[in-house]
């Protein structure tokens, strides 16, 4: 396990070099001059602009600054924002943490819905229950996040008036109310999947023959259930959940554009927007290790969960 | 001497629902266990053994399967009756089971040890030490060497012998009254099956149980048993202690399975396999049941169902020619499949 761990984390360097050194060849690629977009609609002289270039750099060949780049980078230096005069660590930094609570708010409440109703309609298979859930997996897996959120805000904030549409809040108890619509959104579209796997993770593991032995033991069934039965029946769960908590991040995007929220997402879009290169470089380095942390803790997580699974 | 006999089913149906209609798995059986003694339930797949078995245990799974009606009494109380609650605290308790493959019949994510240890908490309200100290006990008793290790070992790293020592350990934790082992050596390796019917022998002799031994292989009943109950398509055809059932057998079922061992003693010349298969249980024949396979069948078997004859106090049979069916002229030759 020790040495999973180290490994892992040893492969994460190369790893989120490659995807930095793809996303930081692919920048150079999109069309538009960042200079020119970064002056915006003032009138300048070639001069000037031609001063803006060698300021950024934009003026080298691509591969001259793709070294200046990895020496920066080897140092722990994103680069400075070409639009907003900050460090791009900095601006990552500040936005990340309502970026992670609206990822981690959503994906407990996927969770939180996902697998109790997953293990009641595999209780309760071709009833009622079992129907609506199957409706309510159908919804949510067809309609898009940014779909369920204009949904929810008109919903909750336009007719009902009772929580905020916009913005990520003061902190607090108004940080909750305003992330409690977008995390909603999200947890919704992701729950529907979560649902589904668990219900028939859960038909699985019941037919198992071991829950048998469990009955014939004399064992409640609620502990057949839960313990013998759910025990088995994570392995699938953790998997997804793990692919889910990644894909959240990337997700955040559409959610927090919708919601107008200022998160890693928002941040990246602008940044594409502008060609602002150093943001969407150095947050997709953040996003890249995310990745391949979640990973880890789920390979961990198969090695507790299964005793067959040794590494 | 009249004791009331431990387990006694009477008149037990089971059916399950399909697409077709509702099957009798088991279609009017009855059984009786004395206390101490030890039953031998034979016959092949599909003949209703296990599930006249999980009946005992009420783990038929409803639906699809339904008791349709009969009793199953344990010690004079019907089973079928019985609350949910109260079917649980005897469940592992008083009756426990035994099945026929440890490795997929113990949960692979949890401890040898821990998989017994929760029944015994279940059944005697041990905190988790004492039922640690009880399972290494138990561990001990059924065999298992390095007790104290294995209490942490995960099935995976047991052998099938040490498995089934462990489901047997779990099935003995309470002491139980009927031992229900639904053909408990099938999935092992035959020098460890004679280990293990050693061991249950042993263990009957010290616990003092009754069981139920549910097995396809009438040499394991010679060995085990003190009555046999030998059952084809969801009933019992023949019912007898050991030595009338193999010298000399009432139903030309129970007659076809003994000559289809394979054996040296009888020189080799008398294996013979019972040609085509059990029918299906949706679509019965109209007389007996096992006349489409029967060498000795006559025209009333093919029309009217036989009822049990009794060919000595303890000693009947499914069969209109129950005892003397070998007068009949054996056909040569049977076409093989009925369904």
């Amino acid at each position: 396990m020790a040495r999973l761990i180290i490994t892992r984390l040893l492969t994460m360097i190369p790893l989120m070099f490659i995807v930095a050194s793809v996303v930081f060849l692919m920048l150079r690629f999109v069309p538009g001059d960042p200079a020119r977009i970064i002056v915006g609609n003032q009138r300048i002289t070639e001069e000037n602009l031609q001063n803006i270039r060698v300021q950024y750099r934009l003026d080298k060949p691509v591969l001259v600054q793709y070294g200046y780049w990895v020496k920066d980078l080897a140092q722990g230096d994103l680069g400075r924002s070409f639009r907003q005069r900050a460090d791009v660590n900095t601006l990552i930094l500040e936005r990340l943490n309502v970026t992670a609570q609206l990822v981690i708010s959503s994906f407990l409440l996927s969770m939180i819905i996902s697998i109790p109703l997953g293990i009641i309609s595999a209780l309760r298979r071709n009833t009622w229950v079992d129907f609506s859930a199957t409706i309510f997996s159908l919804i949510g897996a067809s309609s898009p996040v940014y779909f369920t959120g204009i949904i929810l805000i008109l919903l909750f904030s336009y007719k009902l008036n009772w929580l905020p549409a916009l913005g990520e809040g003061d902190g607090g108890w108004d940080t909750v109310k305003h992330l409690a619509l977008p995390s909603l959104a999200l947890g919704f579209s992701l729950a529907c999947v979560t649902t589904r796997l668990t219900r028939s993770a859960m038909i699985e593991a019941l037919s198992q023959d071991y829950i048998e032995t469990a009955r014939s033991k004399g064992l409640s069934a609620r502990t057949v259930v839960m313990k013998h039965a759910f025990r088995n029946a994570m392995i699938p769960i953790v998997t997804v959940a793990g692919l889910q908590f990644g894909a959240l991040v990337v997700g955040t995007v559409l959610i927090e554009y919708t919601f107008g929220i200022g998160g890693l997402g928002s941040l990246i879009v602008q940044a594409v927007q502008v060609r602002d290169y150093p943001i969407v470089q150095g947050a997709t380095i953040f996003i890249a290790a995310i990745f391949i942390l979640v990973n880890l803790i789920v390979d961990i997580l198969y090695a507790v969960i299964d005793p067959r699974i040794r590494y | 001497m009249t004791t009331t006999p431990l387990l006694q089913i009477e008149n037990l149906q089971v059916e399950f629902a399909t697409r077709g209609g509702a099957v009798h798995a088991v279609d009017g059986v009855n059984l009786t266990i004395e206390p101490g003694q030890t039953l031998g339930l034979v016959g092949e797949s599909g003949s209703g053994k296990s599930v006249t078995a999980r009946a005992i245990m009420r783990l038929v799974p409803t639906p699809p399967g339904r008791y349709a009606g009969g009793r199953i009494l344990f010690e004079g109380k019907d089973l079928l009756g019985l609350s949910d609650g109260e079917m649980q605290s005897l469940r592992g308790g008083q009756i426990s089971m035994v099945f026929q493959d440890p490795m997929t019949f113990l949960n692979p994510v949890f401890t040898a040890g821990e998989q017994v240890a929760e029944a015994i908490r279940a059944h005697q309200g041990a905190s988790k030490g004492e039922a640690r100290a009880k399972t290494i006990e138990l561990f001990r008793t059924v065999g298992i060497p390095n007790a104290e290790e294995r209490f942490s070992a995960y099935p995976h790293e047991l052998s099938g012998g040490l498995r089934q020592r462990v489901m047997i350990s779990m099935a003995l934790s309470s002491r139980p009254k009927l031992l229900i082992a639904d053909e408990p050596t099938t999935a092992l390796d035959v020098t460890i099956q004679a280990q293990i019917l050693d061991l249950l022998r042993h263990l009957q002799d010290e616990f003092g149980m009754s069981i139920l031994l549910i097995t396809h292989d009438l040499g394991v009943v010679a060995e085990m048993c003190d009555k046999v109950a030998v059952m084809y398509a969801g009933q019992i055809v023949e019912e007898a202690s050991i030595e009338p059932i193999f010298d000399a057998p009432a139903h030309p079922y129970t007659s076809g399975l003994l000559e289809a061992i394979p054996s040296t003693s009888n020189d080799g010349a008398q294996f013979r396999p019972i040609p085509g298969a059990p029918p299906d249980l949706a679509r019965l024949p109209q007389g007996c049941r096992f006349a489409p396979r029967c060498r000795y069948r006559q025209a009333i078997c093919q029309t009217t169902p036989p009822p049990r004859v009794a060919v000595s106090p303890a000693h009947s049979a499914r069969c209109h020619f129950a005892g003397d069916f070998k007068k009949n002229e054996p056909e040569p030759a049977i076409a093989g499949r009925t369904s």
